[in-house]
C-alpha cells in the first residue's frame, strides 16, 4: 500500500504523537450531544413541550393589547378582565403548570434521544471497543449518562427560556422575576432534577436491552403505568376527605409515585407551589391538585429513583457476557 | 523484549476454569494463538485487555502489569473483536475518528488518522458511507482499521479471517503480515485455522483447555528431533533396504514407493547417500523431500498428546 514519489513520502505509518488527557466520557458525551441535537424529532417535542407557555404568552400579549387599547377608551368591561388577568398571574405557579403539562413530551423526548443509548451500543457488541481502549466503565457510564442529561437539559430548557425571555422584556410591570428573585435559580434546579431522573431511569432500562425498541418500549410502559396508577390514587384522594388524616397522607404521597410524579411533586416543592388548574380557574381549581409534598422526601425519592438505574447500568455494562 | 509474558495465569468464570495456570511468552513480531474452540484464545485476549481479572498468576504487557496498569496497556493495544462492532449511523470515518479520540489523539489527529487508516486497510471511498451499509470484508477491513488508528504496539486480532472469502482472507493475511512487518508492531492472530496462522505468523501458542500445549517459532516447531528425507522411488527391492541400513540410517516405508528416512547427518549427505544407493540398487528416485511436518500435524500431535 506505500506509495512512493518524489514529493512527498505518502506511506502510511503508525501513529506516534501526543495522546490528549482529554477524558473519555467527555469524547462520549460529545458524541451522543451531537447525534442528539441533528433529530429533527428532538427539536419538535421541545417546542411542543412548551405550548403551555405559548398560550399563556399568546394570552398575556392579547391582554396587554386589550389593556393598552382600553387606557385610550377608559370604562368598565374587557380592560378590567385584562388587568385582573395579569395582575392575577402568580408566576411559580405557571412555571409549575407548565412544567407539569410538558411531562408526555419530556418522556417522548428523552425516548427519542436515549432509549438506544446503550442499547445501541449492546446490540453492535462495542462495549468491548469502548473498553479495549484507555478508558474505565465509569467513564463509559458517566459519558452516556452526561450525554443525555445534556440533551435534555437543553430540550427541557429551551421553552422555558423563551418564555423567561418573554417575559423578562414584556411582563416585569407585572411581578415577573420581581415576585420571585429566586425564581430563575429555581426553574434551573427543577429542570435539572427532572433531566437528571429521566437520565439515570433511561440509561438503567437501555443497558437492559440489546436493542432501543424494547428499551423505548419499558421506559415508555414504566412511565405511563406508573402514571396511570399514581393517577388513580390522586383520583381517590379527593374522595377521602372522611378518611383518617394518616390514610389522607400517605395517597397523597403516593399520588406522586410516578416518573411524571416525582418531577411534578419536586416542581411544586421547589417552587413551593402547587401549581394552578389550566390557565387559572382559580382556588376551586387548586382542590384536585395535590398539596406540596415536603422537599426532603420528594428529593429523597427522586434521588433513590435515579440511583437505582445508574446501579443497574453499572451492573449491566460489562465488556465480557458471562454466560454462566 | 516480549510483548508480553504470562505465568500461572489462571482466569474463571464461575467454576469453570478458561486458563488454566498458563505460562507462555509473547514475542515480538506476528504470534498465532492456536486452539480448537473453547480452548481459551478469547479469554486470554479478554484478559490482555483487563475485560477478565485473572484469579491467580502474573501478566505483563511491555512491562505493565497486567493487574494495576490496565490504562497503560490499553494505550498500547489495539484490539479487532471476532463479531461485527461498528456503531450504527456512523460513517468509516467518524466510526474510527471516535475511536481514535477515545484512545487518546487529539481531534483533528484523529480524523486524519482515521482518512489514513482506512485508505491503507483499502476502504479507499467507502470510507465515507455508513458502516452498517458495508459487506462483511469491509466490515472486517474497518475493525481491523480502528483497532490500527492510535498506533498501538501490539495488536489483538480475533478471528480476522471469519466469513471472509477466499479473496478476501487472502487480503487480510497479506494486510495482517504486512502491520507485522512493515509498521512494526506485533500482532497476536488469533484463529482456529492452521492455515491462517501457518501463513502470516512466525511464532505460534497453541492452547488446549486453557493450557498452553506447545509454543515456539513455527519454523522450529516444524523440525523433527533428527533430520530425515520423504523418498519417492519406482520400486523398493529389498537390496535397497538392505544398503540404507547398511549406511547407518533409519528406514520406515510410508505407502507404495515411499520411503521416510532418517539418521544423524544433514538433509544433504543423507540425499547424496540415498542417491548412491539406488543408483547401486538400480531403482530410480522420482522424488526426495527433507522431512518437514506441517502445523497441523504439530497441533494435532499437541492435541492428542494432552
Amino acid at each position: 500500500m506505500a506509495l512512493e514519489g518524489g514529493i512527498a513520502d505518502l506511506s502510511y505509518r503508525l501513529y506516534k504523537g501526543p495522546k490528549r488527557k482529554r477524558p473519555g466520557f467527555v469524547i462520549i458525551a460529545e458524541r451522543i450531544i451531537r447525534a442528539g441535537l441533528k433529530k429533527k424529532g428532538f427539536w419538535a417535542f421541545s417546542f411542543v413541550s412548551g405550548w403551555f407557555y405559548g398560550l399563556l404568552i399568546g394570552l398575556s400579549y392579547f391582554f396587554q393589547q386589550t389593556l393598552a387599547n382600553a387606557e385610550e377608551t377608559p370604562g368598565p368591561g374587557l380592560g378590567q378582565a385584562a388587568s385582573s388577568f395579569l395582575d392575577g398571574i402568580i408566576w411559580g405557579d405557571a412555571f409549575v403548570s407548565a412544567i407539569g403539562v410538558s411531562q408526555t413530551m419530556w418522556m417522548l423526548m428523552a425516548l427519542l434521544v436515549g432509549a438506544g443509548v446503550i442499547a445501541a451500543d449492546n446490540r453492535a457488541n462495542a462495549l468491548p471497543i469502548y473498553l479495549s481502549r484507555p478508558i474505565t466503565k465509569r467513564d463509559y457510564i458517566f459519558g452516556k449518562w452526561l450525554g443525555l442529561f445534556t440533551l435534555l437539559i437543553i430540550g427541557f430548557s429551551v421553552p422555558s427560556v423563551i418564555f423567561l425571555l418573554y417575559g423578562s422584556l414584556n411582563l416585569g410591570a407585572y411581578g415577573f422575576l420581581t415576585d420571585d428573585p429566586m425564581m430563575i435559580p429555581k426553574l434551573i434546579l427543577t429542570l435539572v432534577a427532572s433531566a437528571a431522573l429521566h437520565t439515570s431511569v433511561l440509561v438503567g432500562v437501555s443497558s437492559l436491552f440489546k436493542g432501543p425498541r424494547m428499551a423505548g418500549g419499558l421506559y415508555a410502559g414504566i412511565y405511563f403505568l406508573t402514571t396511570f396508577f399514581s393517577g388513580i390514587i390522586g383520583a381517590v384522594r379527593i374522595s377521602l376527605e372522611d378518611a383518617p388524616r394518616g390514610v389522607q397522607e400517605f395517597a397523597e404521597l403516593a399520588s406522586y409515585w410516578s416518573l411524571d410524579g416525582l418531577i411534578k411533586g419536586a416542581s411544586r416543592a421547589i417552587f413551593q407551589s402547587p401549581g394552578q388548574a389550566l390557565f387559572g380557574i382559580g382556588e376551586r381549581g387548586r382542590v384536585i391538585l395535590s398539596p406540596i409534598p415536603p422537599v426532603g422526601f420528594q428529593i429523597f425519592l427522586l434521588v433513590a429513583v435515579a440511583a437505582i438505574g445508574i446501579f443497574i447500568t453499572w451492573r449491566r455494562v460489562s465488556a465480557v457476557e458471562v454466560v454462566k | 523484549m516480549s510483548a508480553a509474558v504470562f505465568e500461572g495465569l489462571t482466569v474463571r468464570y464461575g467454576q469453570k476454569i478458561a486458563l488454566d495456570a498458563l505460562t507462555a511468552e509473547l514475542p515480538e513480531g506476528c504470534v498465532g494463538l492456536l486452539g480448537p474452540n473453547g480452548a481459551g484464545k478469547t479469554t486470554l485476549l479478554k484478559t490482555l485487555l483487563g475485560f477478565l481479572a485473572p484469579s491467580e498468576g502474573t501478566a505483563r504487557v511491555f512491562d505493565f502489569d497486567l493487574r494495576k496498569e490496565t490504562s497503560a496497556i490499553r494505550n498500547l493495544v489495539g484490539y479487532m473483536p471476532e463479531q461485527d462492532c461498528h456503531l450504527p449511523g456512523m460513517t468509516g470515518v467518524e466510526f474510527v475518528a471516535y475511536m481514535a479520540e477515545l484512545s487518546g489523539m487529539p481531534t483533528s489527529e484523529a480524523i486524519r488518522g482515521a482518512h489514513e487508516t482506512l485508505q491503507y486497510a483499502g476502504l479507499g471511498e467507502a470510507r465515507y458511507r455508513a458502516v452498517e451499509t458495508y459487506s462483511t470484508g469491509m466490515k472486517q477491513r474497518v475493525k481491523l482499521a480502528q483497532a490500527l488508528v492510535h498506533g498501538p504496539r501490539l495488536l489483538l486480532l480475533d478471528e480476522p479471517t471469519n466469513g471472509l472469502d477466499p479473496k478476501g482472507r487472502e487480503d487480510m493475511l497479506a494486510m495482517v503480515r504486512r502491520i507485522a512487518e512493515e509498521l512494526g508492531s506485533s500482532v497476536l492472530l488469533c484463529s482456529h485455522l492452521l492455515m491462517d496462522v501457518e501463513r502470516t505468523c512466525d511464532h505460534v501458542i497453541m492452547l488446549n483447555r486453557g493450557k498452553a500445549l506447545r509454543s515456539g517459532r513455527i519454523e522450529d516447531l516444524k523440525k523433527f528431533e533428527a533430520e530425515g528425507l520423504d523418498i519417492e522411488l519406482s520400486e523398493t527391492p529389498p537390496e535397497l533396504f538392505r544398503a540404507i541400513q547398511a549406511l547407518g540410517l533409519g528406514t520406515e516405508a510410508t505407502g507404495k514407493g515411499r520411503l521416510r528416512i532418517s539418521g544423524i547427518g544433514s538433509a544433504e549427505e543423507m540425499a547424496a547417500q540415498m542417491l548412491a544407493a539406488a543408483a547401486e540398487a538400480g531403482v530410480q528416485v522420482r522424488s526426495i523431500n527433507p522431512l518437514r511436518r506441517t502445523l497441523e500435524d504439530i497441533f494435532m500431535e499437541a492435541i492428542h498428546g494432552a
